[in-house]
């Protein structure tokens, strides 16, 4: 895979974030400067779709780990869709899903940011 | 602890050695130095699932850890931490991973006069980064993300990764220090070449201020000679040994009588032979000194020495003479024809060339005397980046005689062996 890129949707309340490669080095780190951009534009609600990220590694959870500490220091919420089984794994036993649920689609993500307050 | 027979367990296990591993290739990649620590930051701080923490490196000198990377401190607090006398042994001491609330009583001090920094940083954990008992660094590592305690695993894993870091860290010291010394050396080695070229300089300069007519000779002799060793390729050391060569090949001149120098009329036999020692002089002047740069003694020996054999003092011929002789005494003659002497006025450029076209095969070797000729018609035609010939001579070079010179240089020369 290539350099790791990154797609951002923007909806009337929440942001997408869409991955693209690997997140095993400090090319990850434009996940966290994008949400802080958007947490100064007003938007409280964060989605992040791994679909094109197979890898993440422990530079990747550290960079995650920023993101949803951000975003809760902000008062608002994150939730990762689209994550191989065995990231799933590694955030679960890492504590990430403590803060930021993982949903299997898209959809679902949606249907959960839109329900919460 | 993580019980490894568990599936979670086995998976926890993974990630932790994936993490190693990943270390490692972080280590050893080509990435800068502020790449490497940080991205050893960033991967301890995501294999035990923390938010914040910062990588220090120990300055000895001042006594103080200096940030290198930190991550999940908002803004750029100022991150130094110090050390008093006591605490670097105490951390060199310490065990792998120190928890603070358990810190022994050896860094009770050092934490609570750090308290603001560490502080900021939220620091659970200090990771001494040591090499051979010695303090490199320090790494912190905040409270742990998902609540909770660190457990022996995730102590354990840290430790290792830090004896990871700590080489790395180490090397990196070490490289700077090397460097600093190279760049030290380097310095040094310029100013003694300074030295050294003005003390040549001051030697050519007493050579030639023997004689008002000879004045700037020397270095003249010098810009000429490097001219023709770089048109003719010659590697870096040669041409400098020609500068030098050029700059002290009458450096035997020393030992002549000032009266015959100057005399303006043709000298006696004994004057003559007096004159003639001059070489030989400087030789024997010359070789008694080691030199970095060719046998300059030989070059000051031979300048008199025509192709044909029919110079002075060896009566060498032909490719027996040193290249850099034949480019010294065509040059020195060169100078000596377009420069007034005592005993006669400068000639024009032209009639020098015209002048060393009838002695080439005799007097001068034909590949240095061409190779001259080239450099004059680049030098009169714009070609040349660093003219060194035409700006020296004291002649006005209009449009009608530029053509003339370079009809000059254009008509190739015939001399004995060539058909």
């Amino acid at each position: 895979m290539g350099q790791f890129q990154m797609d951002v949707k923007f909806d009337r309340d929440f942001v997408i974030f869409y991955t693209n490669g690997y997140i095993n080095d400090l090319g990850g780190e434009k996940i966290e400067r994008k949400c802080e951009d958007i947490l100064r534009e007003g938007y409280r609600k964060v989605i992040v779709n791994f679909s094109e990220s197979p890898i993440i590694n422990s530079i990747g959870i550290s960079i995650l780990i920023g993101l949803i500490d951000r975003v809760k220091r902000a008062k608002g919420s994150v939730c990762f869709t689209n994550l191989t089984l065995n990231n799933t794994e590694v955030f679960e036993f890492m504590g990430l899903t403590q803060y930021a649920p993982v949903f299997p689609n898209i959809e679902e993500a949606v249907r959960f940011t839109m329900g919460h307050a | 602890m993580i019980s490894p027979c568990s599936v979670a367990g086995v998976k926890k296990i993974m990630y932790a050695f994936s993490s190693l591993n990943d270390l490692g290739q972080v280590i050893t990649s080509n990435g800068s130095f502020a790449e490497v620590t940080k991205s050893g930051l960033y991967l301890m701080l995501g294999t035990v699932s923390a938010a914040q923490g910062a990588i220090f490196r120990y300055e000895e000198e001042h006594g103080r850890f200096v940030v290198l990377a930190h991550k999940g401190v908002d803004g750029a607090p100022h991150l130094g931490l110090s050390l008093y006398a006591g605490d670097a042994k105490a951390l060199v001491d310490a065990p792998g991973v120190v928890e603070n609330r358990r810190a022994s009583q050896a860094l009770t001090g050092f934490i609570s006069r750090n308290g603001d920094t560490l502080g900021a940083l939220q620091a659970a954990l200090l990771v001494p980064l040591r090499v051979g008992g010695n303090l490199v660094g320090l790494i912190t590592v905040g409270s742990r993300f998902s609540g909770g305690d660190y457990t022996d695993d995730d102590l354990q894993i840290l430790a290792m990764m830090s004896q990871q870091l700590s080489v790395g860290l180490s090397n990196h010291q070490l490289f700077q220090s090397l460097q600093k010394k190279a760049e030290e050396n380097r310095a040094l080695y310029e100013n003694l070449q300074d030295i050294y070229n003005d003390t040549v300089r001051a030697f050519a300069a007493a050579i030639d201020a023997k004689d008002r007519y000879t004045q700037g000779h020397s270095d003249r002799v010098a810009r000429y000679a490097v001219a023709i060793a770089e048109e003719l390729g010659l590697p870096q050391e040669e041409v400098e040994a020609l500068r030098l060569g050029g700059l002290l090949h009458d450096i035997g001149k020393i030992t002549v009588d000032t009266s015959i120098i100057r005399k303006d009329s043709v000298l006696t036999d004994r004057e003559l032979l007096e004159m003639h020692r001059h070489p030989t002089v400087g030789f024997d002047i010359l070789s008694k000194i080691n030199f970095p740069w060719g046998d300059l003694s030989a070059l000051t020996r031979h300048h008199h020495e025509k192709v044909d054999g029919k110079g002075y003092p060896d009566g060498i011929r032909g490719e027996d003479l040193l290249l850099g002789a034949r480019i010294i005494a065509l040059a020195d003659a060169f100078d000596a024809m377009t420069t007034d002497r005592p005993y006669r006025k400068q000639i024009s450029l032209r009639e020098t060339l015209r002048e060393i076209k009838r002695c080439v095969g005799t007097q001068f070797d034909p590949q240095v005397a061409r190779t001259l000729f080239q450099i004059i018609e680049k030098e009169l035609t714009g070609r040349s980046m660093k003219p060194a010939i035409i700006p020296s001579l004291r002649e006005n070079f209009d449009s009608q005689r530029i053509r003339e010179i370079l009809q000059e240089v254009h008509d190739d020369f015939c001399y004995p062996g060539i058909a």
